[in-house]
């Protein structure tokens, strides 16, 4: 064989190379590049939201005008503004409900220690003062994420933000709490109609519905509680080395292994920071590895796994704690493992 | 500074042999008058595919760590004027002829002739002629090849590491315990020698890059010692295997099987095919 | 569109990786016992296996000497009082680092076990290794504090507060380089540079990405050197040459070898245009070299 025959095999073999799918993708590389978002892919404005948009405009009014023409809604007599007490009284919106139901609740504070007398505030005020600071709680919640991510993790403060925001599943403490608020909030408006309840349903009466706003939402809490801690022995918690490694044994067979570290990669919001930072990805360059995502997406077409140098700093700098590195390794020892096995 | 004579295999004599570890090593001298025998000034020429000047050999042993195969030992040569010990081959058969041995020798006391030479009357080694090229890879598949003589030292000057040398120094006051040099040292050679007795090697075979396995990294442009390999541009592609910008391409034209490139390749990219 | 070549790489063996594999397959059922009991363990790693195989490869006409770091260690280690069983390979065998981030599970479980078993056998309390990645292994993939109740250390952390004292020949600037494994990995980035500011006549600098944005040396588990990993390599050792230091220092075998491959490459290829004008050592060979007269 010449030089020249030499030559012309690696050119074919090139050419083999590029007939595949690589460097079409990477003329495309917009459409799987976490960053690159010049080609968004997503419906235009025009003409496809836009008529969209119109048709459904039209679709309602359309009913609207069948309504109003075939079942027009029955007029009743003025209200009258100078009616006394009613009963069942008027209640406000039904997602107000809630507030009154807290006014209800409330009760004068006021209690006596040896001999004296202390009034602490009315009922009207507290029970006023317990709806701001329901609405502030919520307003308040990602502070206190940040807050709590900050003091779990102090080491990393110099990094970017450590924030936990997890997922119900992954933290079933405040995905309790959580519920409890929910759950309060729905048998506070329960209770702040007992009223009405009670003349269709004489039995419920106030005593039971105050039992059952008191308890309810604990036992709502609880149970939460107790079925988000079995999800997780099921298998969504993080593993400790031991039992990794057992799971790499049995877990290569039923792929549960897969199953784990998809659901903690599913905690990433695509920030970016992670593909930001990675050495082999910030390499100049016509075409640039794009590691993370490549990964992240199960092509391990031998590049994008093998060619990180597991160094460590996309996990550094992971706002969500994901341990990047350990999930290269994982794969790498499926691939390799999984194969020879 | 004498050389061993390049034509010894026809103007020397055959005067005695030494115990090999598997085949006896044939001495050589100019007559039986220039031989003494182990503990005399007069040593002659060793070998015969692997051939050493004792005369010559001052002992300075890169030939012993050049060697792939580990075809060198030492031998105690008292009263010697040269040196008191000197490298003999007691694994000549296993020598693959890469030559690294005879290139490292800083006084040129070592002379490799491929066995099939021997016997046929061009026991005389060629000296190679064309002109030495520092230019490393070139965009296409060169043209004629380009040889490496020892006078290529330049290229792997560099300012010496005193600070390593300094450490050194210190260490080497005392005595340290071992860390497992021996089972190292072991354990290489028995890989060596597995690799050696896989590779079929000499003039029928040729040695093959795997491209897929090459990472570009030059080391067997500088190993071979008949200049048969050059490095290709490649192009970068990104999400395939080869995302190098430069690959080993063996030139067929002068390759001769040596394997020293199959040796020095740090991913074992490298095979040997025969010769079609 | 069917694929006809797969694109999958084999796992490159050098024969470094090969000799460790091969190691690990090999059965060893006998017991040891050690000589003397000892406190402290030194685990020198696999320096030798990378002499052997560097010594006709790439690195044979540079200036890597691996073993020399194990020396030096050990000549430290004695110079700070400190008597360490020296938990050499002829008896135990390698981490297991490269082959648990290549993937090869059943070699890490053979070394593993062997491993535990000699360390069981030998007695010690505490382990140091002046490799960043077998602390690293030893610490988390092992978990021996928990196993078998051994500490882990890094050897600059045992000789860390010490109260050692070094001086350097002449002065120079060295710059310190983050291993993965012990940086970021572990989070110890003081230790190495307490005992940097201990050399009297050593100025250090610091590089443009440290502690925990280091940038990698090369690729730890041997897989894969292709251009990106090596322009990350270039780009490092330029951030050196912008630092204007003497010496960079590493705190692991692998930086050592990664960046003098590097280095050797760059002399081999000057037409190439690309030139570092320092030297690359690991902390401890330097430090050996600023012992004072006398120790």
């Amino acid at each position: 064989m010449s030089e020249q025959g030499a030559t012309e095999l690696i050119g074919d073999y090139q050419d083999e190379q590029i007939d595949l799918d690589t460097v079409s993708k990477l003329e495309h590389r917009e459409d799987h590049s976490v960053l690159e978002a010049e080609l968004v892919k997503g419906e235009p404005l025009y003409p496809h939201e836009l008529t969209r948009d119109a048709v459904l405009s039209m679709y309602v009014m359309a009913l609207f005008f069948f309504l109003s023409a075939f079942v027009p809604p029955p007029l009743h007599g003025a209200a009258d503004p100078t009616a006394g007490t009613a009963f069942p009284p008027p209640l406000p919106d039904w997602y107000l409900l809630w507030a009154f139901g807290c006014l209800k609740a409330a009760w004068d504070i006021e209690f006596t220690i040896f001999g004296y007398h202390f009034f602490l505030m009315t009922a009207k005020v507290w029970g006023t003062l317990v709806q701001g600071m329901i609405i502030g709680l919520v307003v308040a919640v990602p502070f206190i994420d940040k807050a709590i991510g900050a003091f779990i993790d102090p080491q990393y403060g110099d990094v970017v933000n450590r924030g936990h925001e997890r997922r119900p599943i992954e933290d079933p403490v405040r995905a309790a709490i959580g519920v409890y608020g929910i759950a309060i909030v729905i048998m506070l408006s329960i209770y702040s109609i007992n009223a009405n309840i009670a003349i269709y349903y004489p039995e419920i009466n106030t005593k039971v519905l105050a039992m059952v706003t008191l308890f309810g939402p604990l036992g709502c809490a609880l149970i939460t509680y107790l079925f988000l801690d079995r999800r997780r022995s099921e298998g969504a918690k993080p593993l400790n080395d031991e039992e990794r490694f057992d799971l790499y044994v049995d877990g290569i067979k039923d792929r549960r292994m897969q199953r784990i570290y998809e659901f903690k990669l599913n905690r990433c919001y695509q920030c970016g920071l992670c593909d930001d930072i990675c050495p082999v990805r910030d390499m100049e360059g016509e075409y640039e590895l794009n590691i993370i995502y490549n990964t992240f997406q199960n092509e391990h077409d031998g590049v994008a796994m093998w060619s990180c140098i597991t160094c460590g700093m996309c996990t550094a700098v992971c706002p969500q704690n994901i341990e990047y590195v350990d999930y290269v390794l994982e794969q790498r020892a499926l691939t390799t493992s999984g194969a020879s096995s | 500074m004498a050389e061993i004579d390049k034509n010894f295999m026809t103007t020397y004599q055959k005067v005695a042999t030494h115990d090999g570890e598997d085949e006896p090593i044939q001495i050589w001298a100019k007559d039986s008058d220039s031989y003494g025998g182990v503990g005399t000034d007069k040593l002659g020429i060793w070998g015969s595919v692997v051939a050493v000047d004792f005369d010559i050999c001052v002992a300075d042993g890169a030939c012993i760590d050049a060697c792939p195969v580990d075809v060198f030992e030492w031998i105690d040569t008292p009263e010697h004027p040269a040196s008191d010990k000197k490298a003999i081959m007691t694994r000549e058969p296993d020598c693959i002829v890469c030559k690294a041995c005879e290139e490292v020798c800083p006084v040129t006391a070592v002379l490799i002739t491929d066995p099939a030479d021997i016997g046929t009357g061009t026991e005389s080694a060629e000296t190679v002629t064309e002109e030495v090229s520092a230019e490393a890879p070139s965009e296409t598949v060169v043209e004629a090849p380009i040889a490496m003589t020892s006078d290529n030292t330049a290229l792997f000057f560099h300012k010496p590491n005193k600070w390593l040398n300094r450490a050194k120094d210190v260490l080497n006051k005392e005595e340290l315990p071992s860390t497992g040099i021996e089972k190292a040292k072991d354990m290489f050679k028995g890989i060596r020698k597995q690799t050696l007795d896989s590779l079929p090697r000499g003039k029928d075979y040729l040695a093959l890059v795997d491209n897929e396995k090459c990472i570009g990294c030059t080391q067997c442009v500088y190993f071979c010692n008949f200049a048969s390999i050059d490095m290709i541009s490649w192009d970068l592609m990104a999400r395939t295997s080869q995302f190098e910008s430069k690959k080993a391409l063996i030139l067929e034209d002068t390759c001769t099987g040596c394997t020293l490139c199959v040796f020095a390749c740090p991913v074992e990219a490298i095979t040997m095919e025969a010769k079609t | 569109m069917s694929r006809t070549k797969p694109y999958s790489r084999t796992i490159p063996h050098p024969l470094f990786e090969r000799l460790i594999v091969e190691d690990a397959m090999k059965e060893e059922k006998d017991s040891w016992k050690p000589e003397r009991p000892h406190e402290y363990g030194y685990f020198p790693g696999c320096v030798d296996f990378m002499d052997v195989e560097v010594k006709f490869t790439h690195l044979n006409k540079g200036d890597a000497d691996h073993a020399s770091i194990a020396a030096a260690s050990i000549k430290l280690l004695n110079y700070a009082n400190i008597d360490p069983l020296v938990l050499d390979m002829n008896i135990f065998k390698c981490s297991g680092h490269d082959q648990l981030w290549q993937g090869q599970l059943e070699v890490f479980d053979a070394l593993k076990e062997h491993n535990l078993r000699r360390l069981k056998e030998s007695g010690i309390k505490i382990m140091t290794c002046s490799c960043a990645e077998c602390y690293r292994t030893f610490a988390v993939d092992y978990d021996l504090p928990n196993t078998l109740g051994i500490k882990v250390e890094h050897v600059t952390q045992t000789l860390q507060g010490r109260g050692l004292k070094f001086k350097a020949p002449e002065d120079v600037t060295v710059a310190y380089h983050d291993p993965c494994r012990l940086g970021r990995m572990m989070g110890e980035f003081e230790a190495p540079r307490d005992l940097i500011q201990l050399v009297d006549g050593a100025k250090m600098v610091e590089l443009e990405n440290n502690k925990e944005r280091a940038l990698c040396c090369g690729v730890s588990s041997m897989m894969y050197c292709n251009d990106a990993t090596k322009a990350v390599r270039r780009k490092r050792l330029d951030q050196g040459t912008d630092a204007g230091i003497d010496i960079m220092l590493g705190g692991c075998p692998k930086c050592y070898m990664h960046m003098q491959c590097m280095l050797n490459e760059e002399r081999m290829n000057p037409e190439e245009g690309h030139h570092h004008d320092y030297e690359m050592m690991d902390l401890m060979q330097f430090l050996v070299a600023c012992l004072e007269e006398g120790n």
